[in-house]
């Protein structure tokens, strides 16, 4: 089991260290590092520049990896790859991107011929993005469990484990409450708020069009923002039933005793498995509309000239108080990003350290 | 359907916007009764203030062109409420434009037959 599991977390830390490799040339010199820079200069000096990078990274994964190794061997702890390396490599990635992306900056070429921009004139409703059926199928998801949690309710005892180790012994015990028995269904109600904050915020996407080929960029914009709702979704729906299934198997445990962890454990390597599907089939889809775009009009993306200089942190961080948007499209990767000036941005971030806040405050309040 | 601004124009972007979506509404590609989009999400789009995109759809509103409801948002509203003193006003404003510019009566009216002709086929 413990072998299983180190190997899963290395399967995650390699998908990682592939992304991190990939990301400076997504968009190739579109968002070079996230700067746009010249065919020649991509092609010449940007080759150098992703060739130090590739190599420096490569060099500290084996590193993370061996450390890990070391650990999961000598402190015998399960989940050392999970909670050692993986933020280490991101961390590592994330310094080694700055600094070549700093490297990079000085080659920006901004195109001065664009400056004629166009906008569609079409409100977007929230109604118009969603799906009744898959509503339907979420809200039973919801539903069911939490109706047979209240139907055994009364049949618990009134002592119930709440945490099981390794080998599904209980070590941890809680009295029966309603916040220890319906804990997860509370906690979908809480993501299933916070996914629709972001939905409600994504079709409001900030669009910005060229004057030349508005039709086929609009096209293309429209149909990202299709696919980036569609993920939404597909996470939403992975999300309830995940959440579902294992409040279900907590509940035989808490009545038994005896843990499900293995069930549990399936399940969400099942689940992990399928998220990774789900992403990779939408980064592909989102590809392919990309270079269906640079086909009918020449260019990945139109960056205006006063927006270049508000992205931070090579093309990951955007904050720029002049630019009323909350979200729009990412310079780096695919998807959206959020203009962190943005007031309504403390809405987000307020939802986000609620769940946080409650878990310790009910903690503290002994109701765990 | 969009509307487009010129950075370089020497016109003022709201101006811009208001005669932009002018267009549309004369040609009849925006409705009676057709919304249009916040503010916010215009002056996004374009990048431009949200302060210009308010003042273009306030000068809209006072020719009355779109009515603006609180919560609702802008709405195309109905042009036929004009009077056709107002209609006739900025005409003849533009045809003494050309008077003075020495054009002759024939000539003006092969402009305006021609400039009539151009919006009635975008109209199609």
């Amino acid at each position: 089991m413990k072998n299983v599991l180190n190997i899963w977390f290395f399967v995650f830390d390699v998908v990682a260290f592939l992304i991190l490799l990939y990301i400076p040339i997504m968009h190739k010199e579109d968002a070079f590092f996230g700067t746009k820079v010249s065919l020649e200069t991509y092609q010449g000096i940007g080759n150098k520049i992703r060739n130090r990078y590739w190599f420096w990274l490569t060099l500290t994964f084996i590193q993370i990896e061996i450390l890990g190794f070391m650990l999961s061997t000598y402190r015998s702890g399960i989940a050392t790859a999970w909670f050692v390396n993986l933020p280490l490599l991101l961390i590592a990635g994330l310094i080694f991107y700055v600094i070549f992306a700093r490297q990079v900056k000085p080659y920006q070429v901004v195109d001065e011929t664009i400056h004629r921009f166009a906008t569609v004139l079409k409100v977007r409703h929230l109604s118009d993005y969603t799906n009744i059926a898959l509503e339907v199928v979420i809200g039973l998801c919801i539903i069911i469990p939490t109706l047979v949690l209240i139907y055994y309710y009364p049949l618990l005892p009134d002592r119930i484990p709440v945490h099981w180790d390794i080998n599904g012994h209980p070590n941890r015990w809680a009295e029966k409450s309603f916040i220890s028995v319906f804990m997860l269904p509370l906690v979908t109600i809480y993501l299933q708020g916070l996914f629709w904050l972001l939905k409600h915020g994504m079709i409001q996407v900030k669009m910005t069009l060229p004057a030349e080929h508005t039709a086929e960029y609009l096209e293309c914009k429209e149909e990202s923002l299709r696919v980036m709702i569609s993920l939404l979704d597909q996470i939403r729906l992975l999300q309830v039933i995940l959440l579902g299934t294992i409040s279900l198997s907590i509940l035989s445990s808490m009545a038994s005793g005896i843990s499900s962890i293995n069930g549990i454990l399936l399940v969400t390597i099942i689940s992990d498995v399928v998220i990774l599907f789900i992403c990779g089939y939408n980064i592909y889809r989102m590809m392919e509309i990309e270079e269906k775009l640079k086909t009918l009009t020449g260019t990945r993306s139109v960056q205006r000239e006063s927006e270049a200089e508000h992205w931070y942190l090579g093309g990951l961080f955007y904050y720029n108080p002049e630019d009323p948007a909350l979200f729009l499209e990412k310079r780096i990767g695919f998807g959206y990003t959020m203009n962190f000036a943005n007031k309504s941005i403390f809405l987000y971030f307020g939802y986000i350290i609620l769940l946080p806040i409650g878990i310790f405050l009910l903690t503290q309040l002994g109701k765990i | 359907m969009f509307i487009t601004i010129d950075e370089r124009d020497r016109r003022p972007i709201y101006q811009q916007v208001v005669d932009e979506i002018k267009g549309l509404i004369a040609k009849g590609e925006l409705r009676e009764g057709t919304p249009l989009p916040p503010v916010r999400q215009i002056a996004a789009n374009l990048g431009v203030n949200l302060n210009t995109i308010a003042t273009a759809y306030r000068e809209l509103q006072k020719e009355g062109l779109i009515t603006v409801r609180h919560g609702a948002g802008a709405v195309v509203s109905s042009t036929k409420a004009t009077s056709n003193d107002d209609l006739r006003r900025p005409l003849r404003a533009a045809l003494t434009q050309l008077v003075l510019a020495g054009f002759s009566s024939n000539e003006i009216l092969e402009i305006v037959l021609d400039e009539l002709k151009q919006l009635v086929q975008g109209a199609k």
